[in-house]
Order: structure tokens, then C-alpha cells, then sequence
């Protein structure tokens, strides 16, 4: 059983949300990965990510791969 | 072609076996540093994978690799795959040694030291694959299980098909048990009562016997044991050496 519900905000540029999910399967369950509405011409992206997980570190540690992390929330 | 030449004269980036515009592949050198992230100095390996695939104009997270475990699975990569085992060898694709895909900009990635790195590439398909053939892989002839899954999903015929070499250990360093000959019945040569065996030769007949042409098979026939100051090894270095990095993408 994963003991923390992990949600947070991801900035990115580049990356596509498929290949964020695939890196961060393995860590967890309830994966839920939403784009919020965009900020005009802004190239950065938005995602709200939820996922249950026994180990945040490694989470950020990819999720910082792709983008900058901001508004974390453990459960 | 690339040759050996160019790796030589200017530090090459990148090992090409073969050059073609539908398709990019290559292999890094030990000055690259280490690309894996289970063996050796690891804590750069995403940076040393970044800073490589760059010069190739491939995005280091949308890498798909397999779990590596010396043994003959084959498995078709689909877009939706993408990243798998880029970040962490957790997601790597698991129990698999061979990766074939036919979606374009998805790149295809193994590690190797010593294992000799095979790249397939159909262009009339077209569709590509990236082989670990270790000499557990290679005595389960994982090359002809590669090419038979490129025949049954993608109507490959093997005669189109361009297979290439990566740096390996060659017959000149690969000393091995006598006990091999229960393996192989051919690729081992006997010199002064010592066994050596032809990880690229018997690859290269297995390939031969699938179908693929002699001339269509591309080996620039470099040994990763000998050449020290470009490749790492295995054999030469122990299990916590590097690991080179082979990558294939169809553009």
C-alpha cells in the first residue's frame, strides 16, 4: 500500500504527458496527470499530478527531468 | 558509413554503424562517460545520456530501454511506450534484450560494455531494431528471434533489412571456457589451448540464416577489451565499469 497521495504542479516546456506517466509508472498508483488552462502565448505548460507513491524523492527527482516543480501537496 | 577512422581522428561524438537519412544511429565512446544507471558511476549517467543523445538531436526522456537480462525476448515498442526506462531502469521494459519499433521519432536505446550491440534497419518498411546480444542472447540466436518478429509484425523481408555492429568484445580478448563448445558448435577458436569465442561471427551467421545479405551486414570490427581509451569493458574493467550507450531512431 503506497502511504502518500503525492499532488503537485509541473511547469513544462518540451515534454509530452504520455512519456512523464511512463517514468513515473513504476513508483506508484492512481496516476493522474491534468493540463491546466495555459496563460496566453506562454510556452510553458501546466500539469497537475497526483499520484499515490512510498517514495516522493524519486517522483521529483524524475518530474525536476522534465520541468520545474511548484505547490506540493503530501498526504 | 562511418568508419573506425572518423572515430579515431576527431573523438568522434558517435559511432555510426551505418548512415542513412530515414534513420539515426550510433553508440558513445567511454569519454561520454557512463550511461548506465544501475552499473558503474551512475550519478551522472542522465546527464552523460543528455549530453550525448543531444548531438543526436534526441531527447534524452523520450529514451525506451529494456530491463537487459541476457536473455532472447524481443519486444515491439509503440509511441505510447515513449520514456520508458529514460529516467530510472525500474520502467525499463522488463525481461526483454531486443526492441523493434516502426513509429518515427522514438528512440530505441541499450548499454553495453562488452555485448555486442546489433542495429537492424528495414527501410523499405520501414522499421527498426536494437539487439543485446550478449553470448547467452546469441546462444538463444536472439538476432533471428529480432528478425522473425520484424517478419510477423511489420512484413519485414529479410533481404531488405541493413544490420550493423557496435563496438564488442571480438575474438581476438573474448577467452572462454572450454565448457563453450557444449554451446556453440561453431564461433569458437582454439589457439594454444585456449578458447576465444566469435560473439560477432556467430551473429553474423545467425543473421546469414535469417535471410539477411552478407553485403547488407555492416561490422567496422572494433573490440571493446583492446581499445582502452574509447570503449569501456566488461572483461577488462570488472562488473562497476561504464556502459556505452547504443541508440537507433527512425526519423
Amino acid at each position: 500500500m503506497n502511504k502518500y497521495s503525492v499532488e503537485f504542479i509541473l511547469e513544462i516546456r518540451d515534454a509530452a504527458i504520455e512519456t512523464i506517466k511512463n517514468s513515473i509508472r513504476e513508483f506508484g498508483e492512481d496516476i493522474e496527470i491534468q493540463e491546466l488552462p495555459g496563460k496566453g502565448a506562454a510556452k510553458e505548460r501546466s500539469l497537475n499530478i497526483h499520484i499515490r507513491t512510498e517514495d516522493p524523492t524519486i517522483v521529483f527527482d524524475i518530474c525536476a527531468e522534465f520541468g520545474r516543480i511548484k505547490t506540493v501537496k503530501i498526504h | 558509413m562511418i568508419t573506425d577512422d572518423a572515430l579515431q581522428q576527431g573523438r568522434l561524438q558517435s559511432l555510426m554503424v551505418f548512415e542513412e537519412t530515414g534513420m539515426i544511429n550510433g553508440t558513445s565512446n567511454s569519454d561520454f562517460g557512463n550511461m548506465s544507471l544501475v552499473y558503474g558511476d551512475t550519478a551522472g549517467a542522465l546527464v552523460n545520456r543528455q549530453h550525448f543523445l543531444k548531438k543526436l538531436n534526441i531527447d534524452y526522456r523520450n529514451l525506451v530501454t529494456a530491463e537487459q537480462v541476457h536473455g532472447s525476448r524481443v519486444a515491439q515498442v509503440v509511441v505510447s511506450d515513449r520514456g520508458k526506462g529514460a529516467l530510472s531502469y525500474n520502467t525499463a521494459l522488463a525481461g526483454v534484450d531486443a526492441l523493434l519499433t516502426k513509429d518515427r521519432n522514438l528512440p530505441l536505446a541499450i548499454f553495453s560494455a562488452d555485448c555486442l550491440p546489433i542495429f537492424l534497419y528495414d527501410r523499405e518498411i520501414p522499421a527498426i531494431g536494437l539487439v543485446h546480444a550478449g553470448w547467452r542472447g546469441t546462444k538463444e540466436n536472439i538476432v533471428a528471434k529480432a528478425i522473425d518478429l520484424m517478419k510477423k509484425e511489420f512484413k519485414s523481408k529479410p533481404q531488405d533489412l541493413i544490420a550493423g555492429f557496435g563496438p564488442s568484445i571480438r575474438e581476438c580478448c573474448y577467452e572462454v571456457d572450454g565448457e563453450f563448445q557444449k554451446h556453440f558448435t561453431y564461433g569458437l577458436i582454439e589457439r594454444k589451448g585456449s578458447y576465444f569465442l566469435d560473439l560477432a561471427g556467430i551473429n553474423r551467421k545467425q543473421l546469414v540464416s535469417s535471410g539477411v545479405k552478407e553485403r547488407n551486414i555492416f561490422d567496422p570490427g572494433i573490440c571493446t577489451f583492446c581499445r582502452k581509451s574509447d570503449f569501456f569493458s566488461f572483461r577488462r574493467q570488472g562488473i562497476s565499469c561504464g556502459r556505452m550507450i547504443s541508440v537507433i531512431m527512425l526519423r
